[in-house]
Formats: C-alpha cells, sequence, structure tokens
C-alpha cells in the first residue's frame, strides 16, 4: 500500500547536506505528502464511485433481463394455459376398448405395469407361448404380443396373418437393432 | 509535535525510503480516520453512545463500522463490507460469508458514495490544507 501513494519523495523539505531539517521545511514536506495522498484519495474515491455506478447498472441491466425472461415466461404460460383450458383438450378422452384393456393390463400395481413393459425375453415368452397353443386368440389384454410388439416399436401395423414363425423373427430382430 | 512525529521516524536528518513509506502511510492513515468520522455523520445524527464510520478502503471496497453499547451495557460492534466486483456488488458482515446485496441496498450504497465524494472529499481535500489529525497538532 505504501509504494502505490505515489507521493513525491523528493518534496520533503529536508536539507540536502544531511543537516536537521527546520520546522517550516518538516511543515513544508508533511503538506506536499499530505496533498499528494489528498489527489490519490480523490481518484481512488472517483473510481470507486463510478465502479459501483457500473456495477449498479449491470445489475439494473440483469434485472431487466430477469423481467423480461419472467414476462416472457409467463407469457408462454397465458397461453399454455389458455390452450390447455379448451375443454377438448383438457377434459380426459373416454376410454377406449383399447385404453380400458391398458388401464386393465398397468393398473394394478407400478410392478405389474413395469412387467407389462414389452422385452426381448417376454416378447419371446409370449411368441412361444402363441407357438405352443392351439389358437393365437387368446382371452385378456395381449391377444397377439407378437403384433402389439411390433406396432407399438415400429409404429407400422403387422403384416395380415403372416406366419408365426416368421414374425417371431422379425420380432427378435427388431428388438436386437438388427444385430440379431 | 510535528518535529516529536518526524523525530520518532526518522531521528536525524536523513531520510531514507522506508522512513518516507512510513511517513506516508501514517498520513494516509490519519487521512483515512478522518474521512471514516466524517463518512459516519453522512447519515443524520449519530444516536448517543453510538460510534459510526463509513469509508473508501480502496477503489473497490467500502467500510461500514457501528459500535453501540445496549441497554445493559453491553458492548456491540458491526463491520459491514462491500467488495464491488464486475459480476455485482458482495456484503460481508462481521467476517462471514459474501452475498449479493438487493438493488434497494445498492441505490443506497451508490447515494451514499455520492455524498462521500461530493461532501466530505471535496470539502475535506479541496478546501482544506490542514493536515489530519495529530499531525496537524
Amino acid at each position: 500500500m505504501n509504494s502505490s501513494f505515489g507521493g513525491s519523495n523528493s518534496s520533503f523539505g529536508f536539507g540536502v547536506n544531511g543537516s536537521t531539517p527546520d520546522r517550516e521545511s518538516i511543515k513544508r514536506g508533511s503538506h506536499d505528502v499530505y496533498h499528494d495522498l489528498a489527489k490519490e484519495r480523490e481518484k481512488m474515491i472517483e473510481a470507486a464511485k463510478r465502479a459501483v455506478e457500473a456495477a449498479l447498472d449491470r445489475n439494473m441491466h440483469e434485472v431487466n433481463s430477469d423481467i423480461r425472461e419472467v414476462t416472457d415466461n409467463w407469457a408462454q404460460r397465458q397461453d399454455y394455459i389458455s390452450i390447455n383450458r379448451r375443454p377438448e383438450v383438457y377434459e380426459p378422452a373416454e376410454l377406449t376398448e383399447s385404453n380400458k384393456k391398458t388401464e386393465i393390463h398397468t393398473s394394478p400395481s407400478i410392478q405389474q405395469s413395469v412387467e407389462a413393459q414389452p422385452t426381448i425375453a417376454s416378447a419371446r415368452q409370449a411368441v412361444l407361448d402363441i407357438l405352443n397353443s392351439d389358437s393365437t386368440q387368446i382371452d385378456g389384454v395381449v391377444q397377439n404380443p407378437a403384433e402389439n410388439f411390433s406396432e407399438a416399436h415400429r409404429g407400422q401395423a403387422a403384416a395380415p396373418n403372416p406366419p408365426l414363425q416368421s414374425k417371431f423373427e422379425e420380432l427378435i430382430k427388431d428388438a436386437n437393432g438388427g444385430a440379431f | 509535535m510535528i518535529r516529536r512525529f518526524f523525530n520518532s521516524f526518522f531521528g536525524s536528518s536523513s531520510l531514507s525510503s522506508r522512513q518516507q513509506s512510513n511517513l506516508q502511510a501514517e498520513i494516509y492513515r490519519a487521512m483515512l480516520r478522518r474521512e471514516a468520522e466524517l463518512g459516519g455523520k453522512l447519515f443524520g445524527p449519530i444516536p448517543e453512545g453510538h460510534r459510526r464510520e463509513f469509508f473508501c478502503l480502496d477503489s473497490r471496497t467500502w467500510v461500514w463500522h457501528e459500535e453501540w453499547r445496549d441497554e445493559h451495557g453491553k458492548h456491540h460492534a458491526k463491520t459491514t463490507r462491500y467488495d464491488v466486483r464486475p459480476t455485482g456488488i458482495l456484503k460481508a458482515q462481521d467476517g462471514l460469508t459474501y452475498q449479493q446485496i438487493s438493488q434497494t441496498e445498492a441505490e443506497n450504497l451508490q447515494q451514499a458514495i455520492s455524498l462521500y465524494k461530493s461532501q466530505i472529499i471535496d470539502t475535506l481535500y479541496k478546501n482544506d490544507d490542514r493536515l489530519p489529525g495529530r499531525l496537524a497538532a
């Protein structure tokens, strides 16, 4: 700190020949130091004042940005609310027969719901069950699991009455990303 | 007094760079003390038994210090340090963690600093040639 005051070291008013400085010299020297430091203080305080003003401006800018962001978000939310207040969107659709089946299929517990997700093992088992059964018409939710799986994951309707074996191969291939 | 002060620092007619620094530091501290005292009066009357100081420590730091005794005679002191950073103005009280000050507090600080500059610095340094504190004796 001392080295940054910028005082003029040569203006203390001391005798240059090593003599003891007189009172006036000391006083003059102290005043010189004082005035140099006073100028330093003025500069420092002016800089500190500008720094606070700049910080305040930035803060105001950020606050305004926040306000704009909140306003935009609120406007978007209002749009969302108005859209979702439309009865046709807001009201739950009637349960279709397939929905009901899905509901039955997944409602008993989360565990059942998880188990109901098509997996390679469950799909394979389901298809094997079909292959081993005499009829493809099974009562319950999954009437034809291979077909359901295929539709659900590929968005395609299953070919009408393809041979069960080829359906099985297609299912496995699909479930393994074609690497099977 | 001034001679005693100088003799205590220098003791002889020669003046080393260290002695010059000591002189500067002593005068600078005295200036800060006077600024702090006058800065504390910027915010209206100081209550009985209170001691209030407000001053610019450096180009990015402002300090508010207040001491008082409560009705039981217990001494209290609170030091608030405002640190002006590029990202905003932070505040630390009694050495605790920094927190960002509110917009209102920042505006109040800015007003106080404007007052400080106009009423303290301009008056103190531009219109007063006297040495501060005991240096003026």
